[in-house]
């Protein structure tokens, strides 16, 4: 994994969940191409199972399910859906304490879903209450695969918060903050001494 | 017939280490007969079950695996495919119990597999505990590999993206509406997405909170 710009305390923000009016659609949603990867490996296992049930072989009913869910569950994210809950930090999987997490998955697996939609909502700006909503990772919730998956994508070491990643002296992760703006976006404000990283 | 898959013995994932002691019903073979074997070479065909444990008094003594799990222990001690296999027929099992003297046989030291099937390709092989055992910790080990190989390549995806992000190629997508969304959703998911973005309109908005 790359080594990259460090933690910005300007990025502070990103964990303080409180700033974000969750309910509010956001004003940008983020796919970053893992997740569409993500998606379109749902999409190939629903299709090879159609496939091999033409050909007489066995269905796998829950992929041919699974994938219509999981794109239903991306449409109301975009339109605002909450997430099921926030995540908090535990240490096996890298600090994302600052994404939510939304449980997807099939009537059959009640009480517990097992896919998930990892994700987390920015601020865009300063200056108004814009949120950009990026989708991390959706993946199987077994054995915290897709909270791994999470914590690697965004650059996040394990046995290690995100306090603790913003205190390091040299920089290991990659900022909690999308670094792409829109072509309307105040620049971000230079990062202010006294602002601190607070972990929800 | 009570059976266990494979890689629910998997969740060591320490190749070094033994694998976790397993929960695996042991059946008796005295209640094995021709006909259980059958069913059983069906099964393997259909990927239902991965393998079945045979021993007396709960001890394990051998287990019936799908003869392509049989090639991979092959291939993983680099031995030969044998040039000749005897392949008994469930069929010609006639009775229940008749499974016992390759149990026999097991105790005595033997190494031997044997193999069944309903046609001449041998669909199934009987082979003792611990070389059953060996293919487990074999099998382990490739899936312990594979998972370091897919965790490598997500961290090269992670690289690239972040690459792209600074130097401004990020190949995500952002979408600043609905529309531009429900339009992607629609040209890359066909008629799931269009069936998502209907059915989200037609609840007029309305969520399903959990």
């Amino acid at each position: 994994m790359s080594a990259a710009r460090p933690l910005h305390a300007s990025n502070a923000r990103v964990a303080n969940r409180t700033m974000t009016d969750r309910n509010t659609p956001p004003a940008d949603f983020d796919l970053p191409p893992e997740v569409q990867n993500d998606l379109l490996r749902l999409r190939d296992r629903a299709e090879r199972s159609k496939q091999r049930a033409q050909s007489g072989g066995k269905r796998d009913h829950r992929a041919e399910n699974l994938y219509p869910v999981a794109i239903n569950a991306l449409v109301e994210l975009k339109r605002g859906r909450p997430a099921t809950h926030d995540l908090t930090y535990m240490p096996t999987y890298g600090d994302i304490s600052d994404c939510s997490t939304l449980y997807i998955g099939l009537p059959d697996d009640y009480p517990s879903a097992s896919h998930r939609i990892v994700f987390r909502d920015t601020p865009i700006d300063d200056v108004s209450n814009d949120t950009r909503r990026e989708i991390v990772a959706l993946g199987e919730r077994e054995k915290g695969k897709v909270y791994h998956m999470a914590a690697q994508r965004l650059g996040r070491p394990a046995y290690m918060s995100l306090r603790e990643l913003n205190e390091a002296i040299e920089p290991i992760a990659r900022p909690a903050h999308p670094t792409r703006a829109r072509t309307t976006e105040t620049p971000p404000s230079p990062p202010s001494p006294n602002d601190e990283l607070e972990v929800a | 017939m009570d059976t266990m898959n494979a890689h629910e013995t998997h969740d060591n994932h320490d190749p070094d280490e033994d694998l976790a002691p397993f929960d695996v019903n042991v059946i008796d073979p005295k209640e094995i007969s021709g006909s259980h074997i059958a069913g059983l070479i069906t099964s393997y065909a259909q990927g239902d079950i991965d393998f079945v444990v045979l021993g007396r008094h709960q001890r394990p003594e051998a287990a019936i695996v799908p003869f392509n799990a049989y090639e991979r222990l092959l291939d993983y001690e680099d031995d030969p495919r044998p040039e000749h296999l005897t392949v008994v027929h469930p069929s010609d099992i006639a009775f229940k119990g008749a499974l016992i003297p390759y149990m026999d046989q097991y105790a005595r030291g033997s190494t031997d597999p044997s193999f069944f099937s309903k046609t001449d390709e041998p669909a199934a092989t009987i082979m003792p505990f611990a070389t059953f055992m060996r293919l487990l910790k074999y099998d382990n080990a490739a899936y312990v590999r594979s998972e370091k190989e897919f965790a490598n390549t997500i961290a090269e995806r992670v690289r690239k993206n972040d690459d792209a992000r600074a130097d401004g190629t990020y190949e995500g997508v952002i979408f600043h509406t609905d529309d531009e969304f429900d339009q992607w959703i629609i040209d890359n998911f066909g008629d799931v997405g269009r069936k998502a973005v209907a059915r989200f309109e037609r609840q007029g908005g309305e969520q399903d909170n959990d």
